[in-house]
């Protein structure tokens, strides 16, 4: 299994990398949009975990471009938005892509990571 | 009643502008300067700015190339000047009343008309050479009228114009700069009323308005009446007032805490995050203590700004809550107050559940607790019990306390907005309490017996909204 995460908030970021690695997975990591969605169209990643505000792009503009190269139902499968931003708003915007949101802070951590690795691997065998 | 009181301020503030810009008494036909007749040389519709220009339309002064005419109004620190140039348009500039009193009587009490611009210390005229000037006087207005050929040569022009012709049309020179200064003036303080964050309305003295404030905030509406050039505050409405900035102020409250709860979730998260790695990984007893601290700080700091806007909340909908938890919600927000002193929560009312905003009970309630603390002085003994009792169809929220207690006299002026014993108090606290208890048509009171005697105060609720 191989992920991507993308987050600016460089502890968050780290950490995330750390603890799926702990369970075993590849797992990249990027701070930038531009940079990511050179990775997502050039790797084939299990799940992409995507923060919503980043320095250059927002991960709305990520979902975007990577409809190059996935369907609307490839990504709503493929993406789980993180934010920490919960307004009506951008909840609103982010269900429209019908991926998974998780709000920052993480309630439970072990539980998110159990829920992504869990749902990933469902996804792969079918 | 504290003289910080920024109201008051304003409305000094209001009182100074519309002296200095003397609302005077044809403040009435401040649009414009409409009785004008259509005959003189200065119409209504021409701009003050064109003042020097309309000269040029005289045709005993048709020779001559540059025209300028300096006004002083009585009790201002400047004159305007306004000069037309055939060849270089209009300009405006102004000069020190000084410097315009000097030149005044320069002119006034030369015998001739004739000047020489070098021997003039007028930098703000652009003279050359020889020109002409006369210098009148009106009820409220000092004028020098200057007009040149622009010209190294002496004009041999006669210049009885300005005793003759011109000095008849002084009279309507005047009135038009009066009117149309006036008619500036009047919209200034009609842009500054309509963008004053105290709404208010000005009233003639037939009861008309003259202004107002565009917005609908009728409730905290303050009169001011015109009356021989001041202006005055009609009725008192000062704590209506006061608790409009308050809610302007908690909204800023509320929006400011909550960009903060956004911008610093992400940060918290991830030490949270990275000290639960690090534990995992530390090796010695001192190391793991060490990142269990930055994850319990961290925390804390998460639970904190948590709570902050929640307090600040603008969300006024009401909904059924707990009564113990709201109580327990105020103990956490209070805990680095409380911590030396002994709380005690006692529910005796057999109710349960509440139908009001529990954002707003929480802020009356923190309210309540954080005054008990800072009047209690030792806090070695100090206590606070909050008791929940029931008075007929209401409920009762009870913050008592053995604190330092109210003063006889204080007691008519604690509820005042501004009102405040404490050196690094704002006054307001309390008086938000009550329009928050009465935006849920409750109220709060208070009792105590005197100085030391400690005291309570109670925030009573209706129990079926």
């Amino acid at each position: 299994m191989k992920i991507l995460i993308i987050e600016d908030e460089i502890l968050i970021q780290k950490s995330l990398k750390k603890l799926f690695e702990n369970k075993g997975i590849d797992t990249d990591v990027h701070d930038q949009g531009e940079q990511a969605i050179k990775m997502i169209l050039e790797n084939d990643y299990d799940r992409i975990l995507c923060d919503l505000m980043l320095k250059d792009l927002n991960g709305f503009d990520i979902l975007e471009a990577s409809k190059k190269k996935y369907s609307p139902e490839e990504i709503s499968s493929l993406f789980i938005i993180m934010t920490a931003y919960n307004s009506a708003q951008i909840i609103d915007r982010a269900q429209k892509y019908n991926c998974p949101i998780l709000s920052k802070p993480f309630f439970d951590i072990n539980q998110t990571l159990e829920f992504v690795i869990k749902t990933t691997k469902e996804k792969q065998h079918g | 009643m504290s003289l910080d009181n920024p109201f008051l301020k304003e409305i000094k503030s209001i009182q100074r502008l519309a002296g200095k810009i003397r609302l005077s008494a044809n403040i009435d036909d401040h649009k414009s300067a409409t009785h004008l007749k259509s005959n003189k040389l200065f119409k209504a519709k021409t701009p003050l700015d064109d003042i020097a220009k309309e000269l040029t339309k005289l045709d005993y002064l048709k020779n001559f190339q540059s025209f300028h005419i300096a006004i002083h109004e009585r009790g201002n620190l400047y004159s305007e000047n306004f000069s037309y140039s055939k060849n270089l348009g209009a300009r405006k500039s102004k000069i020190k009343v000084r410097e315009f009193n000097l030149l005044f009587s320069t002119v006034s009490k030369s015998k001739s008309n004739l000047f020489e611009a070098k021997n003039i210390k007028t930098k703000n005229f652009p003279l050359v050479g020889y020109f002409l000037a006369n210098a009148y006087k009106t009820y409220n207005l000092q004028i020098i009228i200057m007009i040149s050929e622009d010209s190294f040569l002496k004009p041999d022009e006669d210049s009885s114009f300005f005793e003759n012709e011109l000095s008849e049309i002084i009279p309507q020179l005047s009135q038009f700069y009066t009117q149309k200064k006036q008619a500036l003036r009047n919209s200034l303080l009609e842009k500054f009323i309509y963008n004053s964050p105290i709404p208010m309305a000005v009233y003639n003295n037939h009861q008309e308005v003259l202004f107002d404030h565009k917005q609908d905030v009728s409730d905290y509406l303050q009169k001011i009446s015109f009356d021989e050039g001041s202006l005055h505050l009609v009725g008192n409405s000062l704590e209506d007032s006061s608790d409009f900035f308050h809610e302007q102020r908690l909204q800023l409250l509320g929006e400011l805490l909550n960009t903060l709860r956004h911008e610093l979730n992400n940060p918290l998260f991830g030490l949270k995050l990275a000290s639960q790695i690090l534990h995992s990984y530390a090796s010695d007893n001192e190391s793991t203590e060490f990142i269990d601290h930055v994850a319990t700080s961290s925390n804390r700091c998460t639970n904190i700004i948590e709570n902050f806007s929640k307090f600040y909340s603008q969300d006024s909908k009401f909904q059924e809550s707990s009564i113990k938890s709201l109580v327990e919600e105020v103990l956490i927000l209070t805990k680095s107050e409380t911590k030396t002193l002994k709380t005690d929560f006692i529910n005796e009312s057999e109710i349960e559940t509440i139908n009001a905003n529990p954002t707003w009970i929480i802020q009356i309630l923190f309210n309540f607790l954080i005054n008990s603390t800072q009047s209690i002085l030792n806090k070695d003994e100090g206590k606070i019990l909050i008791s929940i009792t029931r008075n007929h169809n209401h409920i009762e929220f009870n913050v008592e306390d053995n604190g330092s207690g109210i003063p006889q006299e204080l007691q008519d002026k604690l509820l005042q907005p501004f009102f405040t014993t404490k050196q690094e108090g704002t006054g307001i606290g309390l008086s938000i309490s009550r329009h928050l208890a009465q935006k849920m048509n409750g109220h709060i009171h208070f009792k105590s017996e005197g100085a030391d005697q400690g005291s309570t105060f109670t925030l009573s609720l209706p129990i079926k909204q």
